[in-house]
């Protein structure tokens, strides 16, 4: 079989970094060929080059065995190599028609939009893809997993030959998960070359043919899926052997700091009652779109609650707002970090020290800064945040430790109890492993942890205890020793006549 | 070492640029380096810069105020309605009518922008549009469409006095109104940078959603952010009229749009996030010496506007291709 797309000797050199030396790989029609490797080995930079974001310092591109020198995105997806990226690219206030389209809309004979032939086409496509979708719909009203497709949607009309997916699964539950990989495998059959990006190795084995492993900007190795396993790709990511990955230990559960009853917010949740003790890390584990992070930031004073009732250290409390929460020593970790996690723009030390400010405040409202700058490099070091320094703007610092960041805030602000909502998402293996560890020491030193993740390995493999929610209310609860994946996805799923 | 000049240069094209204007026209016109026209050019640049203060903060907020104008002739002209009851009113009683004008029309046209803006989500531009057209039309009401005249000497000394009088200069140095300026520019700035306050207005302009999430008083500090941006464009409002010794319906006309530029040209973002009252200072300066400049070298003020408008477009295409390249 021919390669679609090579790719020989690439290098790419940024100002001080070499981003990529040297990648060669080749890209067969009808395989996933999956690209691994830490935040920061050069995937991002690889696709970017291969999509002509980045024009590369040396090498070569060769599709369908002809020589391509791309100097802008529009070059690359006229030859038919197309991206779907992490953070869609969907414009919400068009109909998913329009975005199927959007640039390459059908027009009359008289140049103007035909919206007939368009919404017909695009309604096709849906079909195609047994979506039940209406292509007049606005784009507004789909969840994530509903705009993915309408990007695979995109990438078929398109008709392109290679499809590059930035970590598609990373914002997906697992049942959405399985609908994707249904649309990957239509994509195959069609002869697509799909260049994949991931950080959940379990996929590799279910979906993809080959595996492409980078390390700091090198080619490592390039194996068949089906001959290696999720041990070696681990080793050769990090260049070492990691031992117990999540640093898995029992905690010694103390007094309870944290139990909500009946917490409900019409469509959303209902009745919602649960626990969390000191030295503790209480996992909440369910579908996407399960009420999670809606029932987390209720209890947070973030979004309001339509009954129930929540007792910080036995005392009854309701907060109208986060401030009231963080007084009572509450902190939490959004799952979206770029968008509702940081100030991507400022220091280090001013998002560290943003809730803390009023605390630590100094006669007539002055700023501490002695004391911000004594915090912020005391946490710097204890996490081990890696930055130039605590003026370094958080946009240039790694996703593992902007999220180090946010958790040094919490610190800082004396939290006692952490709500992590998705607290490794898109980081890598070595950062996470880290996090796990910082988690462990906290819940030692008598914190409370109540975490809530997509992944289940990490739910298992993290959680003292786990609850799972489905469809806004609390489907079950499992001990350490019961939490398994089967046990969890039993109590996650959606039983309806459509399953 | 290189790399470090320019950085320097980069970060301070600002400064970069009013050195280059003033050595152009100091060689251009040799009244321009002379004591006189400088301190001169400090008083110029006043009312531009109590305006600019406020907006300052507003626009760091992410937002914007194009009622700072229209208030400021508002404040102005209740002064002169308030001062006319004081017909023999000494300096101090003078400056008590002034300060106090100011603060309460400027402070409670601000307060209506902010509680619109956090209570009801009105766009910023919006609201401010539709308060800079209401204190316009209240300006022209209150006044019948005539400006007020009669006021006693001692209002004028603010706006107009000049203290530290040596027998060559019988009247006198330093403008009073250079001094209150920079008074409040100070106070504005401490505010800004070195309080909690100021950290949370950053806060909010950098990212709203994490501000409150980290506990911060979202609506409040907007809220006291427009308040003070209405209070310094009060301020601003009754120096003029204290200058000119009476209160004019059609004062500050278009003033919003320099004191915008001068906050740009002082490198805040109108994305919001980023900016300081300090730096907004030397984009006043700039303003203030193209026109003294201008009118030294006998150029008519029609071009100002065109070289100031030029020097904006300028300037914020510089600012951006600069935040390019340090992505």
């Amino acid at each position: 079989m021919e390669p679609i797309l090579q790719v020989k000797k690439i290098s790419k050199v940024f100002p001080g970094v070499n981003a990529l030396t040297d990648v060669s790989a080749d890209f067969y029609p009808g395989e996933v060929h999956t690209l691994v490797g830490e935040n920061g080995a050069g995937k991002s930079t690889l696709i970017k080059i291969i999509s002509g974001v980045y024009i590369p310092t040396g090498g070569q591109i060769f599709l369908n065995g002809k020589e391509m020198n791309f100097q802008n995105p529009r070059q690359a997806l006229d030859e038919g190599i197309s991206v779907i990226h992490q953070e869609l690219s969907i414009a919400n206030d068009l109909t998913i028609a329009e975005n199927i389209f959007l640039g390459a809309e059908p027009r009359k004979k008289n140049g103007l939009l035909d919206r007939k032939k368009m919404n017909k086409e695009a309604q096709d496509v849906l079909d195609f893809m047994a979506l039940d979708l209406k292509s007049a719909a606005l784009a507004r009203d789909l969840n994530a997993a509903q705009q993915q497709m309408v990007e695979i949607a995109k990438v078929i009309t398109k008709k392109s030959k290679v499809v590059v997916m930035d970590e598609p699964t990373s914002s997906l539950s697992e049942h959405e998960i399985n609908a994707l990989f249904k649309q990957i495998r239509i994509l195959k059959e069609n002869k697509v070359a799909i260049i994949y990006i991931t950080h959940r190795l379990k996929e590799l084995k279910e979906i993809c043919e080959r595996v492409t492993i980078l390390r700091d900007g090198c080619h490592i190795k390039t194996m068949l899926v089906k001959d290696t396993s999720e041990e070696e790709i681990v080793t050769s990511m990090v260049g070492r052997e990691i031992g117990n990955y999540y640093n898995k230990k029992g905690h010694t559960k103390g007094k309870e700091m944290l139990r909500v009853e009946g917490l409900t917010r019409k469509k959303e949740f209902y009745d919602i009652s649960f626990s969390a003790c000191a030295g503790e890390i209480l996992g909440v584990s369910g579908l996407v779109g399960a009420g999670r992070t809606e029932v987390m930031e209720a209890i947070f004073g973030a979004a309001r609650l339509d009954s129930g009732k929540i007792y910080v250290e036995g005392r009854e409390v309701l907060f109208a707002s986060p401030r009231e929460a963080i007084a009572h020593n509450i902190g939490l970790v959004t799952e979206d970090r770029r968008r509702t996690g940081l100030m991507l723009n400022a220091m280090i030390k001013e998002n560290i020290a943003l809730p803390s400010l009023i605390r630590h405040k100094r006669k007539l409202g002055f700023l501490d800064k002695k004391w911000e700058e004594a915090v912020c490099k005391e946490y710097m070091d204890k996490l081990r945040i890696k930055a130039p320094g605590m003026d370094t703007i958080l946009n240039t610092l790694s996703g593992g430790n902007q999220q180090k960041v946010i958790l040094a805030k919490w610190m800082i602000a004396e939290s006692k109890i952490l709500i992590l909502d998705e607290p490794t998402r898109g980081i890598d293996v070595n950062a996470k492993s880290e996090f796990y560890t910082l988690m462990n020491a906290f819940v030692e030193k008598g914190g409370c942890i109540i975490m809530v993740s997509s992944e289940l390995p990490e739910i298992i493999g993290v959680s003292d205890r786990v609850i799972v929610m489905r469809e806004g209310r609390i489907s079950g609860e499992l001990s350490r020793e019961e939490a398994t994946e089967q046990r969890i996805i039993q109590l996650a799923s959606i039983h309806s006549e459509t399953e | 070492m290189n790399n470090k000049v320019k950085h320097w240069l980069s970060k301070n094209v600002v400064v970069v640029v009013l050195i280059v204007l003033c050595m152009a026209f100091g060689m251009a016109n040799k009244i321009f380096f002379t004591s006189k026209n400088l301190i001169n050019l400090t008083s110029q640049m006043s009312i531009n810069a109590l305006l600019a203060t406020g907006l300052t903060y507003v626009i760091i907020l992410g937002g914007i105020d194009i009622s700072v104008g229209s208030v400021a002739a508002l404040s102005g002209i209740v002064s002169a309605v308030a001062g006319l009851q004081f017909p023999d009113m000494s300096v101090f009683t003078a400056i008590i009518i002034l300060v106090m004008s100011g603060i309460v029309i400027g402070g409670a046209c601000g307060a209506i922008n902010g509680l619109m803006i956090t209570k009801f989500n009105v766009v910023p531009m919006i609201t401010t549009l539709a308060m800079m057209t209401i204190a316009r039309g209240l300006s022209y009401v209150v006044t019948g469409g005539q400006p007020v005249y009669g006021l006693a000497n001692n209002f004028a000394w603010l706006g107009a006095g000049r203290i530290i009088k040596p027998a060559s200069e019988p009247n006198g140095m330093i403008p009073v109104l250079t001094i209150f300026t920079a008074v409040i520019v100070f106070f504005m700035h401490m505010l800004l940078s070195k309080t909690v306050f100021g950290r949370h207005v950053y806060a909010v302009g950098s990212n709203r959603t994490v501000a409150h999430l980290s506990g911060i008083h979202v609506n409040k500090v907007v809220l006291v952010s427009y308040i003070l941006c209405g209070i310094t464009a009060g301020l601003g409002g009754i120096c003029i009229a204290s200058k000119l010794q009476n209160g004019q319906p059609s004062a500050g006309d278009g003033y919003e749009m320099y004191a915008i530029a001068a906050t740009v040209l002082g490198g805040t973002s109108l994305i919001g996030g980023s900016g300081s009252v300090g730096r907004a200072m030397f984009g006043c300066a700039i303003i203030a010496v193209i026109n003294n400049g201008m009118n030294l070298m006998q150029i008519s003020s029609y071009w100002q506007k065109v070289v100031i408008g030029s020097i904006i477009l300028f300037a914020v295409i510089l600012d951006m291709s600069q935040k390019k390249n340090t992505k």
